[in-house]
């Protein structure tokens, strides 16, 4: 259309041009005859005679020029009309909105687009306003615009506004109103031109997008490059997110490789998530979490109920279109991150790769910030146990110092140990110990106190604490670190084995200084029997001065019998010790009598360490006791040889050996007789006692049948409990109760008890019994007689004790065979008690160790 | 025939005592103060039993009941020794070695009797 009109216009033209042309011709050669005519003849003649034919010749190019004006007119009138139509065609079909309004404002002439923006025919809006057709606001704007351009006379161009359509659907226009002028130049109406630019500025939103997800992923990669700390690092992330408003909402949860929730961040809901973290914390995973974590690949949800129909999200990010994706490097997955977009916001795939590659960026922060953390948590740990070791190597290093008391360890160690605590200016220490305190100087109970128990021997002996004065500045793992706890304890257990150490070292200087200054010579020998220590004693005694002399040298060769030492180390070989008399030799040859102990000692596994020789030097304790053999056998001969002749002689006349006596005669030779008679038995007593006490009696070690040796005793003293008119009464249980002993002694020990019973006393019974009791042999011997009170009771077993009782006084007596029972008994291994009642009576028990299991009586 | 009995006994009223009891009953008694001089009696007489006193001067008791437990021709006559009670465990000792029985003094002669008759009648 438009290029048929343009063809007209230029025939037209043309046509014009010729006739113009032509006719510009003729004049010039007119022109040129009359310029020939004046300048040869008679103007007149020269006028006039050619005149008619000059009118003619004349008027032909008028009439010519004239139809062709005539031509050329109504041609142009044609393409004029032509032109009209194609520009009302023009701006009919333009997809611009164009419109006309005169200055009321009133459509005069709309185009098609525009009648169609208001779903109204052209023709029907001549004469309308824009209220007719567009909502009251955006009506009252473009009437306010209009009469603007109307009064300033100048032109709005480009204007942007948003405008609503017959739909209801609303435009993005770019608007332009020019005033309409007469030709008087007066301002009649405006005209507009709309163009929808509504696409447009869609795509201008897009990039504007775009660009705020590239900032974000550029603040994020900046993020990840400075922030190593995950929480911030995580809500960092999600808070450019949103800043950059890009997103409506961001959230990160992490999980571990279990797939538990450990933690998470989010920017745009706020508070509002807090009840789907509480799920999450508690173990439960959200679909979208689990569906993210079971696809490697970005999941796009436009609806969120097709996941979780519960999820509180439903609400707030309905319409909106998400992704969520996996946070991972290489295997390990950290998580997931998710995205809403905002509203009428479609996701393309630009955007989902950038979002992609933002989450492969905060997987690898992830995996970085592990790899660092594990570096700095080595390195924290190494440091700390350096410290730890530098603590109890300082405590180890005290105990180098050379005699160093348990205590300055202690202060040393309360003051070692703040240094080795994380926050040493704020920490101090104290041990308490046996009720002894140490502490630091600026120590002070507070409630961050860490304590470990310090154990010596299996029991608590002390306590050691540790305060931080104050609370320490990062406290996200209780008041201690686990590293202080663990050495509070290493350093407790090192104390305890200190403190175990110390006190063996005073114990065995003590056995030391007791070794080297005892009065018994002491010698130590390694196992060859080479002397490996004596002490000072021993060097005094065997008269040399110095321990050089002796030391690595035998054992054997200080002693006058070579053999009887070789049988001691014989013996000592075999695991025995040896106990005995040796004559010793000194360094001048002269000899004394020692009594010598010898034994193996053995460490606490029971292996043999040494030989450890014991030697008392019992010169003198040999002539006492030789003195004391010399005199026993002189008081046994020498006033038994007096009584002997004087009892038998004085038996000899009482038996009628030598002629009659009288009766007076008789009855006081008896009492010489009796008297005799107990002066020996005093005699026999107490030198008995003598021998038994000095240990100087050989106590047989035989088999012994006890009821055998009561049954016998009870039989020999029948005769005299009847001559009394007493009843002597048995109850032996155990015809055999076997004890290891001497029977000559335990046979004295039954008569002597027997003696006593029947002669203290007067009338009633004396009962004897014999019994087993568990492993002992039981020999009870129990009488109806004198008794004794409590206070006589506590002296029974001293010498010569006898009662104060007038019926005791009566009898004979010499108050020590209680006492030779006693000692003879306990050198069986037994036991004697007495239970006695004043009047009532007496209870004398003895008990021997069994042999063996003895038969009862049926 | 009388039954001949050495008596070794270094105390002269002992040795009387005893001399006198059993001389009374019948037997014959030799009475030696020492050891030495009882073992040459015994050699001599070769008694029908010996009462042995152990504490002798010049030879005690035991070495002259060793020396008879040596000789064939006397080893199996009878001894019967005399002792103080302090010596008791001694005795003990000496009777394992040999000795027929023991007295200790003080004793009662009668006593002493009824020992050397019960030993002389065993051996008859």
């Amino acid at each position: 259309m438009k290029n048929k009109s343009t063809n007209h216009t230029s025939i037209t033209r043309k046509v014009m041009l010729i006739g113009i042309g032509l006719g510009a011709l003729w004049w010039i050669g007119e022109a040129m005859v009359m310029v020939w005519v004046f300048h040869e003849g008679n103007l007149f003649q020269q006028i006039f005679l050619p005149s008619l034919h000059e009118i003619w010749m004349r008027s032909l190019p008028i009439g010519f020029f004239i139809m062709t004006t005539v031509y050329i007119v109504k041609r142009v009138k044609e393409a004029l009309v032509q032109e009209r139509k194609l520009l009302e065609t023009l701006i009919d079909n333009i997809p611009d909105l164009i419109y006309f309004k005169d200055d009321k404002n009133r459509f005069i002439s709309v185009n098609k687009a525009r009648a169609k923006f208001s779903g109204a025919i052209a023709k029907n809006m001549i004469g309308k306003t824009d209220f007719d057709f567009f909502p009251q606001e955006q009506a009252k704007e473009a009437f306010a615009d209009d009469s603007r351009v109307m009064e300033s006379n100048r032109a709005l161009l480009g204007k942007v506004e948003k405008i609503t359509d017959a739909d209801g659907t609303e435009h993005w226009v770019s608007v332009s109103k020019i005033p309409r002028h007469n030709d008087q130049g007066r301002v009649i109406g405006t005209m507009g031109i709309s163009r929808d630019i509504t696409e447009h500025k869609k795509g201008e939103k897009k990039i504007a997008r775009l660009n705020a997800v590239l900032r974000a992923i550029r603040n994020v990669n900046q993020l990840i490059n400075k922030e190593k700390d995950p929480n911030r690092l995580l809500q960092g992330i999600c808070d450019n997110f949103i800043e950059t408003k890009g997103y409506y909402y961001v959230w990160i949860a992490l999980v571990d490789e279990s797939g538990i929730f450990v933690t998470s961040a989010q920017a745009g809901l706020g508070e509002r998530l807090s009840s789907m973290l509480d799920r999450l914390k508690s173990g439960q995973i959200v679909n979208c979490v689990r569906e993210a974590l079971a696809k490697s690949h970005i999941v796009i949800t436009d609806n969120i109920r097709d996941i979780c129909a519960e999820c509180f999200l439903l609400s707030e990010c309905k319409g909106r279109d998400s992704m969520t994706i996996l946070l991972r490097h290489g295997d390990k997955v950290y998580g997931i991150v998710a995205a809403f977009v905002p509203m009428g916001v479609t996701m393309d795939e630009e955007e989902q790769l950038l979002f992609q590659e933002v989450a492969q960026d905060i997987g690898f922060a992830l995996w970085n910030i592990e790899v660092e953390e594990a570096l700095q948590k080595k390195t924290h740990d190494l440091s700390e146990r350096v410290k730890e070791l530098n603590c109890l190597y300082g405590i180890s290093n005290l105990l180098e110092k050379e005699d160093i008391s348990l205590e300055e360890i202690l202060e040393g160690t309360v003051n070692l140990i703040p240094s080795s605590w994380q926050y040493p200016e704020i920490t101090c220490s104290r041990v308490i110990l046996d009720g002894q305190t140490f502490q630091t100087k600026n120590f002070q109970e507070t409630t961050w106190k860490q304590t470990s128990e310090i154990v010596v021997h299996g029991d608590k002996a002390g306590i050691i604490e540790v305060f931080y004065l104050k609370e320490r500045p990062k406290s996200d793992e209780g008041p201690f670190f686990k590293e202080e706890r663990s050495l509070i304890r290493a350093i407790a257990k090192l104390l305890g084995e200190i403190i175990v150490r110390k006190k063996l070292e005073v114990e065995l200087r003590i056995k030391e200084e007791a070794i080297a200054s005892s009065i018994n010579a002491i010698v130590l020998a390694n196992l060859e029997g080479n002397l490996t220590y004596v002490n000072l004693s021993f060097l005094d005694m065997w008269g040399y001065v110095n321990d050089r002399e002796v030391l690595g040298k035998s054992v054997t060769e200080f002693w006058e019998n070579r053999e009887k030492i070789l049988e001691v180390l014989k013996a000592l070989a075999r695991g025995k010790n040896w106990m005995g008399e040796l004559v010793a030799r000194r360094k001048n040859g002269s000899t004394f009598d020692v009594q010598f102990l010898a034994n193996i000692v053995e460490n606490k596994a029971g292996k043999a360490i040494c030989i450890m020789v014991s030697a008392v030097d019992i010169t003198e304790r040999k002539k006492i006791e030789q003195m004391k053999d010399d005199f026993v056998s002189l008081a046994s001969h020498e006033l038994r040889t007096p009584l002997t002749s004087v009892g038998g002689y004085v038996k000899l006349i009482l038996d009628g050996d030598v002629g009659e006596i009288s009766k007076e005669q008789r009855e006081f030779l008896e009492i010489v007789s009796q008297n005799t008679q107990r002066l020996e038995t005093l005699i026999n007593e107490v030198l008995d006692i003598e021998k038994i006490e000095s240990g100087r009696v050989e106590i047989r070690q035989e088999k012994v049948n006890l009821s055998g040796i009561v049954g016998d005793c009870i039989n020999t003293f029948k005769v005299m409990a009847e001559g009394k008119g007493l009843k002597l009464e048995k109850e032996i249980t155990a015809v055999q109760m076997d004890v290891l002993g001497d029977s000559d002694r335990l046979s004295q020990v039954f008569s002597n008890l027997l003696s006593n019973a029947i002669k203290y006393t007067k009338e009633g019974r004396v009962k004897v019994t014999a019994e087993i009791k568990g492993r002992f042999a039981s020999v009870t011997v129990e009488d109806t007689g004198v008794g004794m009170s409590q206070d006589e009771l506590g002296s029974v077993f001293t010498r010569f004790f006898r009662s104060e009782d007038s019926y005791v006084r009566k009898t004979t007596g010499t108050g020590l065979g209680l006492s030779i029972a006693k000692a003879t008994i306990e050198k069986h291994n037994g036991d004697i008690r007495v239970e006695s009642k004043l009047g009532v009576g007496t209870k004398v028990e003895v008990i021997l160790p069994l042999l063996k299991e003895a038969k009862k009586v049926d | 025939m009388v039954e001949k009995i050495v008596l070794a006994e270094d105390e002269p009223q002992i040795a009387r005592l005893i001399e006198f009891k059993l001389k009374k009953e019948g037997y014959q008694v030799t009475w030696k103060e020492n050891g030495e001089e009882a073992l040459k009696a015994i050699k001599a007489d070769k008694p029908d039993l010996i009462l042995l006193d152990i504490m002798m001067p010049v030879m005690d008791g035991y070495e002259v009941l060793r020396r008879l437990r040596e000789d064939e021709n006397l080893k199996s006559i009878p001894v019967v020794m005399l002792t103080a009670r302090a010596q008791e465990r001694d005795v003990v000792k000496g009777i394992d070695v040999g000795a027929e029985d023991y007295i200790t003094k003080p004793f009662h002669p009668a006593e002493l009797l009824a020992r050397v008759k019960r030993i002389l009648g065993k051996s008859r």
